[in-house]
C-alpha cells in the first residue's frame, strides 16, 4: 500500500512522481513547499550550524533536484529520502568533517577523563559545558555520517525534529511498525559508532569524510 | 523537546544528537523564496525522462555479493598500462551513449578492487535480457537474472550447483547492464578528454552517479574509441571500491550454450534454494569449523570469500558430514556466512592463524545489534557468546 503524504493532490509518492514526470509545475511547488525549509535545516546540521556555505549548498541541492525531478522514481525512496540523498552528496563535497577537527574533538573527549561516564550510562544529567561544546557536536556529526542515510534521517527526524513514528513513516515511505524497528536499530548503530569514534579515536579518512 | 523514549534509558541519545544541532539552522526565508522561483524555472526547462532511473551500482554490488556467497571468487591480477592525455574528444557523447543503449550482447574483463587492492578479475559474457556468464580460474558462474537462478561450476571437481536465491529482495531480478544503459541515458556526462590505452586513443566522459542511501560508487567514467564511439572501458569508482570493465566488445557473438543454465555432461549437480535470511554467527562458527581443517587445526589467515573455493579442496568434510541432509545444512550455513561477511563491514577477525580449541580466546566478533556496548563473539572452540565490548582484548580490534 502506498504511503500517503501531505502534499495536496499529490498524496502518494507514486502520484507525485507521475505528476513530476508529466512536468506538472504545481507538483514541483508542492514538493518544494513541503521540504525546502526542512532541507535547509538538514544541510545546516550536516555542515555544522553557522557554516557559511549552507545557503549555497541548499541552492545547489534544490536546483539539482528540480533538474532531475521528472526522473524521480519512488521505488528508490520517498521524496524526502531522495532530497536528502542529493544533499548528502553535495554536503560531502563541501563540508567534509576534517580529520584534524575530529582528532581535536576526540582528544577533548579523552581529556574529560571520565566526567561523562555517569551521563553516558544514563545515571546522571549531562554536564552542561559538555553539551554546549562544539567538539561534542563534531563527534556527533561524524557519528551520524558513519550511518546509512535512512538511519540518519530516522535519528534526526525523531530527536531533532521531534517527528513521530507516523511522521517518519510518511517521510520514508514505510509503515510505522517498520520505522519503530528501524529506529531501534538506528539507535544501537549510533551508540556503537559513537562509542567507537569517541572511545578509540579510530576513524578512517573515508568515515570522517562521508 | 523530544518526549522520553522508554527504550532509550541506557545512553543519553537525545542529548547527544541535540548537541549537534546547537547554533543557527533556521532557513533564510528570502533566499528560499527566490530559490522557489529559480527551481521552478529549472524544473520546467528540464528534459522529460526516458525511463525511471535505477541505480546500477548497488544492484551490481548486491549481485556481486550474492555471487561471492554462492560461488566464491578466484583472484587473478592484471593491470592495464594507462597514459593520460588531455586532448579533446573527437566523438560526441551522443554517439557513445547510443552504442551503449543499443547493446544486446557484450564481452568484457571485470576487475574489482577494494581498499586499493585487486579483489578479483573475471571474463564476462552478457546477453540481453539478463543472462551473464563470469569465468574465473577454475570457477564459472552463469546468471539468469530474470529467473533468479545461478549455475556455478567448479571444473576441476566436475561439480555444479544450481541456486535459487530467496529472501534478499530478489537481487537477481535486476539486470545491471540494462540499468547501466538507463543510467547512461538519464545522467549528464562531463567530457574527460582523451587518453591512450594499449596504443588506442580513447575519449572519456564522467557521470556523477545519483547518491544512494547505501553508498558505494560515486562516479562512472566511460571510455570509448575516439574515432568510432564504441565503448571499450567503463570505470565505477567509490571511496573504497572500484570496478573496471575493460576490453569491452559490444555486439560480440555469444552462443546460447555459453549462457545456458544446464551444466555440462558428467558434472555432479546439486540444487540449492539459497536463503539469505537471518544469517547468524553460528553459521560463521560452522564455516570456521570446516575451514580450519584445511589449515591443520588453525584458523584460516583470511575470510575472503574468493579464498574459500581454493581451500575447500583441502577441507576435511567427511569428519563432520555423514549424510546428504548434513551436507545440505552445511551448504546453507556456508552460504549465509558469506552473505553476512560480504554484507557487513563491522566484523573483526583476530583469530587469523591462531590454533583452534581455546574456549577463552575471541577469534571473531561483531557488534551486537540488540545490545549496546556488547558484541557477539566466536571463541576458539567455535562457541558463540555475547559479551561486553569492554571484555575484548585491546589488540583484537
Amino acid at each position: 500500500m502506498a504511503t500517503r503524504m501531505n502534499t495536496g493532490p499529490y498524496d502518494t509518492p507514486d502520484a507525485l512522481a507521475a505528476a513530476l514526470r508529466d512536468g506538472d509545475a504545481d507538483a514541483w511547488l508542492a514538493l518544494y513547499d513541503r521540504y525546502a525549509q526542512r532541507l535547509w535545516r538538514e544541510v545546516a546540521r550536516r555542515l555544522g550550524p553557522g557554516h557559511p556555505d549552507v545557503g549555497d549548498v541548499v541552492q545547489e541541492v534544490l536546483l539539482a533536484a528540480a533538474r532531475s525531478a521528472k526522473g524521480y522514481d519512488p521505488k528508490r525512496g520517498s521524496p524526502w529520502a531522495w532530497l536528502v540523498g542529493i544533499a548528502k552528496h553535495y554536503v560531502a563535497g563541501r563540508g567534509r568533517t576534517r580529520q584534524r577537527e575530529l582528532r581535536l574533538a576526540w582528544e577533548w573527549w579523552q581529556r574529560l577523563d571520565g566526567r561523562t561516564r555517569l551521563w553516558m550510562s544514563g545515571q546522571q544529567e549531562a554536564p552542561p559545558d559538555v553539551l554546549e561544546s562544539s567538539e561534542l557536536a563534531v563527534l556527533v556529526r561524524a557519528t551520524l555520517d558513519t550511518l546509512p542515510l535512512e538511519q540518519q534521517l530516522l535519528l534526526t527526524g525523531r530527536y531533532l525534529d521531534d517527528r513521530s513514528a507516523k511522521d517518519l513513516a510518511e517521510d520514508l515511505g514505510q509503515s510505522p511498525g517498520t520505522v519503530r524497528v528501524q529506529l531501534h536499530r538506528a539507535r544501537n548503530a549510533f551508540r556503537r559508532s559513537f562509542d567507537r569514534l569517541a572511545g578509540s579515536g579510530q576513524t578512517t579518512e573515508s568515515e570522517a569524510a562521508r | 523537546m523530544t518526549s522520553p523514549d522508554p527504550s532509550d534509558n541506557h545512553t543519553p541519545l537525545a542529548d547527544l544528537l541535540q548537541a549537534s544541532d546547537r547554533g543557527h539552522t533556521e532557513p533564510d526565508r528570502d533566499r528560499l523564496a527566490e530559490l522557489r522561483r529559480q527551481t521552478l524555472a529549472a524544473f520546467q526547462a528540464s528534459p522529460a525522462p526516458t525511463q525511471p532511473r535505477r541505480n546500477p551500482i548497488m544492484s551490481f554490488l548486491r549481485n556481486h555479493r550474492a555471487l561471492a556467497s554462492a560461488a566464491g571468487l578466484i583472484l587473478v591480477a592484471s593491470v592495464a598500462l594507462v597514459v593520460f592525455h588531455t586532448n579533446s574528444a573527437s566523438v560526441a557523447w551522443a554517439d557513445v551513449r547510443q552504442s551503449i543503449q543499443g547493446m544486446r550482447t557484450a564481452t568484457f574483463t571485470l576487475q574489482v578492487r577494494h581498499g586499493g587492492h585487486m579483489d578479483y578479475t573475471a571474463k564476462v559474457y552478457y546477453k540481453a535480457p539478463g543472462l551473464m556468464r563470469m569465468e574465473r580460474e577454475g570457477v564459472t558462474t552463469v546468471f539468469d537474472w530474470t529467473q533468479g537462478k545461478v549455475l556455478g561450476m567448479m571444473h576441476e571437481e566436475r561439480f555444479a550447483f544450481i541456486s535459487v536465491v530467496a529472501d534478499t529482495g530478489n537481487p537477481f531480478h535486476k539486470d545491471w547492464l540494462s540499468e547501466l544503459q538507463q543510467t547512461v541515458a538519464d545522467e549528464e556526462a562531463q567530457a574527460m578528454g582523451t587518453r591512450r590505452i594499449d596504443g588506442r586513443e580513447l575519449a572519456g566522459w564522467r557521470i556523477q552517479l545519483p547518491p544512494d542511501e547505501s553508498g558505494g560508487m560515486d562516479t562512472l567514467t566511460v571510455w570509448a574509441d575516439a574515432h568510432t564511439g564504441q565503448m571499450v572501458q567503463a570505470e565505477f569508482a567509490g571511496p573504497t571500491e572500484s570496478m573496471t570493465f575493460s576490453d569491452f566488445r559490444i555486439g560480440a557473438e555469444i552462443d546460447d550454450e555459453k549462457v545456458s543454465l544446464t551444466p555440462p555432461e558428467g558434472y555432479t549437480v546439486q540444487e540449492t534454494k539459497f536463503s539469505a535470511a537471518e544469517p547468524s554467527l553460528n553459521d560463521v562458527a560452522r564455516l570456521l569449523r570446516f575451514w580450519s581443517t584445511a589449515y591443520g587445526g588453525k584458523f584460516p589467515p583470511s575470510l575472503a570469500s574468493h579464498k574459500f573455493p581454493i581451500d575447500a579442496r583441502k577441507i576435511d568434510w567427511q569428519s563432520q558430514i555423514s549424510s546428504e541432509e548434513q551436507a545440505q545444512a552445511a551448504r546453507m550455513a556456508i552460504s549465509r556466512s558469506f552473505w553476512l561477511l560480504n554484507s557487513r563491514g563491522d566484523w573483526r577477525y583476530p583469530g587469523a592463524g591462531k590454533a583452534t580449541g581455546s574456549a577463552d580466546q575471541v577469534v571473531f566478533w561483531m557488534p551486537d545489534d540488540e545490545g549496546p556496548g556488547r558484541v557477539q563473539a566466536i571463541f576458539g572452540d567455535f562457541s558463540v557468546r555475547a559479551i561486553p565490548e569492554s571484555d575484548l582484548p585491546a589488540q583484537q580490534d
